[in-house]
């Protein structure tokens, strides 16, 4: 028994071993048919491993380090290694299979890393995960490459951005720094990648890119020039304060414009030059189309500050090149001496000398050559007045000294050059400005100053203020005069006086009658005509007085001049005495006494009527004829007595009119003491006598002929009064004038008030640098509100 | 010296231990289904086996934490979250993880493989020792799943959204799968094959 089991059992396990297999089987089965199918799908979907070489690998590190793509990771670094002599960090990076056949020999692969420049920060994302390689290929499937050459720095037409490349260069480096955005109009359409020194040192050059879909903004036409900075400028529109952007106040920025038409499309690969500025560009337009240029050096013995690089090379007038570089040449064994020398390195353009564009250079030289053998010399001339800038002039000189160009020279042909034409414009200058200093404007103010204070102190003294009140109180008083009762009952009075003349003359013509009968006519006649004799030579006599009468306006005019306010201030009081007088009873009286008059005039006449004194007047008129020509006689004399007068006249001129006046016033203030006394005293009883006497007068007035010249000295009177009417007529001038003063000092004054220019200048000066302060502050507010727009670049 | 109950022509039942003669069906006590050997073991056994061994596989490849704090994302694998742990001092928990996670569960697969051949081939062991090696696997391979627990915990307790949350990775499920198929291989295990060939193996050299 125990012998049979052993037998029984090794074969039933066996047994069930390979036909009972157990269902338990299946798991092993599932988990290995799993592991497979996720390894075969893994190895399936792997792709390529591509090797990029970088200068150095910071922050890539193996199974991290994404390869990325338009911002997607297509791909993962895999190992992190050097190449044989260690030059070179390469990375594999295990590509996904998808984009793999894109990755051909248009990728460029870069690192992307955590960058901050003054045009904004870029990769900050970089900085919490880390470094990744970014790659950029065109859209069009090629044959996988699986080694690259990794860039230092992202291109500058990446997928997103695409556009034209094009080469910038400029003789100064500040415009070209690397990732200097390319602006037109203010946008940014271009990019500047990393500058490089050409290999001859002359130029800076720097790859650019122009932004697809802005490459038809830029033609061989267009001139490109540095924005950097800002211009501040004081003009009549205000102050103004000008850039582009602040990333480029801080950076600098390159703009362009096409300035002239015509040109040919943008092409990959164009050189454009960047001008310093604007204006340089602009007149860079038509020197264009420049062909090859020849160097030559040119020494100058005159050392003669005010020539620069940039200078112009000029022949008669006409720019054909400019000055490169100028430094100073100490050559003992060419010249002799141990004389610094003024070297200038020159680049002419042979074009726009008239040569064509396709000479060799041996070409332009022989031409030179030629041309220096017949006498065209260099020469330092006066290129601006204001800044001393000088130029190089290429000059004809007919009995020049034989020169050649000296093609040996090393590194350029050396150009003859002759004596300067240097006019010392500064110091002319100079002294203008000398001049200018010298003149007395301190003085001359000083002196507008004080007239002007003269003339406040007088327009504003109380003298003058006072005239006018004190013409009024005269023109009012006169007015009490005329207004007086007194005045108005004078002419009741005359009219009784003018009834006894009438009276009077009644008698007069019965007294003519009588005399007509008497047959003294004839005699009468006799007599008038010896009257009239006598009267002509007494208007030969007054012809004279019109002279006088000259005279007498000027010596009016004269006393035009003189302290009329005073005078008009005793005028004044009186005729306020006068008025006192007027209004006496004395003067009331008058009017009785000259009816009185009158009478006896009456009584006389009758009387002479009545006692048949007819015959009588024969005899007198004949005497009268006989007194007439006495009279004629003394006429004769007359003239003379003009003259003398005429003499006096001329005298009283001479007369100091201030004295004279000072006198006028004295006799004045005896007038006006003489009315006050005869306004109370006995005046009016004088008045009657001497009417009486003029009583007296009257009877010889019948003989007498003083009618006329009374006549005359009314016009003489009258003419005065034209005179003084016309002094008079000159003060409105001289209101005028002093009007005109005063309006002068006021516009002046008003000069510094509201509304003038400079007030208006001034202000607006000061508006627009608030609206500059305003606009600054808001940007620093936004920047506060929005840190990140600083950013974000936005 | 002793002798199997199947050597006798008796059959033990597995549940209430009480002893048949050969061929009785079922226990009378308790109602259990009698066999004398499990003929299905050891297949079952091999095939839990092999199901435990392809799981550790990945779970020792694939990171087992999915650290994730604010700038960086960690993920480890068993062995080298233990080395990490050590290079920053925590030696011991190092050591527990290293203990757990790779010593036991390789430990096992060699116990249980060392098992199944002998019964077969025959063993150096004595059969009490190997009975002993088969109770401290069915014992330690419940331990086997701290690994999988402290997992499980770390991922509920640090989920700081942003700042730092850990995650369990793809190897903890492979872990897991692998512990469990590691145990089912165990039980499969009848561990009266174990005793079967003494007889032979004590005989032998007398034979």
């Amino acid at each position: 028994m125990t012998d049979q089991i052993p037998d029984l059992s090794p074969t039933r396990a066996r047994r069930g071993f390979f036909s009972g297999a157990s269902f338990v089987w299946l798991v092993p089965i599932a988990a290995l048919a799993t592991a497979l199918a996720v390894a075969l799908t893994t190895y399936a979907e792997r792709g390529p491993v591509i090797r990029i070489g970088f200068s150095d690998a910071a922050g890539i590190l193996p199974d991290e380090t994404e390869l990325r793509f338009r911002n997607v990771a297509v791909g993962i670094v895999e190992e992190v290694g050097f190449n044989d002599d260690l030059s070179q960090v390469l990375v594999d990076v295990r590509l996904d299979r998808k984009v793999a056949p894109f990755v051909d020999d248009s990728a460029e692969f870069w690192v992307v890393r955590p960058e901050v420049t003054v045009s904004g920060v870029s990769g900050l994302d970089t900085v919490l995960s880390g470094v990744y390689i970014e790659g950029t290929w065109d859209n069009v499937a090629g044959g996988v490459a699986d080694t690259f050459e990794g860039r230092e720095n992202a291109p500058l037409a990446t997928v997103f951005r695409p556009g034209t490349r094009i080469e910038l260069r400029s003789t100064r480096a500040s415009g070209l720094a690397a990732n200097t955005p390319i602006l037109f109009k203010g946008i940014e359409v271009g990019r500047i990648g990393a500058s490089e020194i050409s290999r001859d040192g002359r130029w800076v050059s720097a790859e650019a890119i122009i932004y697809a879909p802005h490459g038809g903004l830029v033609s061989t036409a267009t001139r490109f020039w540095d924005a950097s900075g800002f211009s501040f400028s004081l003009g009549p529109n205000g102050a103004e304060l000008d850039f582009s952007s602040v990333a480029t106040l801080i950076a600098g920025g390159i703009t362009f414009d096409t300035l002239v038409s015509g040109g040919t499309p943008l092409r990959p690969g164009m050189v454009f030059e960047v001008f310093p500025d604007q204006a340089a560009a602009r007149s860079s337009v038509f020197e264009s189309n420049e062909g090859a240029a020849v160097t030559f050096t040119m020494i100058f013995e005159e050392n003669a500050s005010g020539l620069a690089a940039n200078g112009p090379v000029e022949w008669r007038g006409v720019r054909i090149g400019q000055v490169v570089n100028v430094t100073g040449i100490v050559d003992q064994e060419t010249f002799g001496d141990a004389r610094v020398r003024l070297m200038a390195t020159v680049e002419i353009t042979p074009s726009r000398f008239g040569l064509g564009d396709d000479l060799s250079e041996e070409e332009i030289l022989d031409y030179f050559e030629a041309r220096a053998a017949e006498g065209l010399r260099a020469r330092l001339a006066n290129g601006s007045i204001l800044t001393g800038g000088l130029k190089i002039e290429l000059v004809s000189e007919e009995d020049a000294e034989p020169a050649a160009i000296d093609r040996d020279a090393d590194p350029f042909p050396v150009f003859p050059a002759t004596e300067s034409e240097l006019a010392d414009v500064s110091a002319t200058a100079e002294g203008l400005f000398q001049r200018v200093n010298a003149l007395p404007v301190e003085e001359l103010l000083a002196s507008a100053i004080a007239f002007l204070d003269n003339a406040t102190a007088l327009v504003a003294s109380e003298d003058l203020r006072q005239t006018p009140g004190e013409i009024r109180g005269l023109l009012a008083e006169a007015r009490g005069v005329i207004g007086s009762e007194e005045l108005q009952a004078l002419p009741a009075d005359v009219r009784v006086i003018l009834l006894d003349l009438q009276s009077a003359s009644g008698d007069l013509s019965a007294l003519l009658t009588q005399l007509r009968e008497a047959g003294a006519a004839e005699r009468l006649l006799t007599a008038i005509d010896q009257v009239g004799t006598a009267a002509e030579a007494a208007n030969t006599a007054l012809a004279g007085v019109p002279a006088l009468t000259q005279r007498v306006t000027e010596f009016v005019e004269r006393a035009n001049s003189l302290p009329l306010d005073q005078l008009v201030a005793e005028a004044s009081s009186l005729a306020a005495d006068t008025r006192v007088f007027v209004a006496s009873e004395a003067f009331r009286a008058l009017p009785a006494s000259i009816t009185s008059a009158a009478a006896e005039l009456e009584t006389l006449l009758s009387s002479v009527t009545e006692t048949g004194t007819a015959a009588t007047l024969n005899t007198t008129i004949r005497e009268a004829g006989e007194a007439a020509m006495a009279i004629e006689a003394a006429a004769a004399g007359v003239p003379n007595v003009v003259a003398r007068i005429d003499r006096i006249a001329a005298r009283a001129e001479d007369v100091r009119l201030d004295t004279l006046a000072k006198e006028l016033e004295d006799v004045l203030d005896t007038a006006a003491r003489l009315f006050g006394d005869a306004s109370e005293a006995d005046l009016p009883d004088a008045l009657a006598g001497a009417l009486g006497e003029a009583e007296a007068a009257l009877a010889e007035l019948r003989s007498g002929g003083l009618v006329e010249s009374a006549n005359v000295t009314l016009a003489s009177a009258r003419d005065a009064a034209v005179a003084i009417e016309a002094a008079a007529g000159g003060l409105p001038d001289l209101v005028a004038r002093m009007e005109a003063t005063l309006g002068q000092a006021r516009t002046t004054l008003a000069g510094f008030d509201d509304g003038s220019a400079f007030q208006r200048e001034t202000s607006a000066a000061l508006r627009e640098i608030e609206r500059a302060a305003e606009a600054v502050t808001d940007l620093a507010r936004a920047i506060e509100r929005r840190p990140n727009s600083l950013i974000l670049g936005r | 010296m002793s002798v199997t109950a199947k050597e006798v022509g008796l059959v033990g039942c597995r549940h209430c231990a009480k002893a048949w003669p050969r061929g009785t069906p079922r226990c009378a006590r308790c109602g259990a289904r009698l066999t004398s050997r499990d003929g299905g073991s050891l297949q079952r056994v091999w095939a839990w086996w092999f199901a435990g061994v392809l799981a550790y596989i990945p779970a020792n490849i694939y990171p087992m934490l999915e650290t994730r704090t604010l700038f960086h994302t960690q993920e480890d694998t068993i062995v080298a979250g233990a080395f990490e742990l050590s290079s920053q001092g925590a030696i011991g928990i190092a050591v527990i993880i290293l203990i757990a996670s790779v010593l036991i569960p390789l430990g096992k697969f060699f116990a249980i493989a060392y098992l199944a051949l002998s019964v077969r081939q025959g063993a150096r062991w004595p059969a009490g020792r190997r009975f002993v090696l088969y109770e401290i696997v069915e014992y330690i391979g419940r331990w086997s799943m701290i690994d999988v627990f402290v997992v499980a915990i770390l991922s509920a307790i640090v989920q700081l959204n942003v700042v730092a949350s850990i995650n369990p990775g793809i190897a903890a499920l492979a872990f897991a799968l692998s512990v469990i198929f590691t145990m089912l291989s165990a039980q499969s295990f009848d561990s009266r094959l174990i005793w079967d060939r003494i007889g032979d193996l004590r005989e032998d050299p007398v034979a």
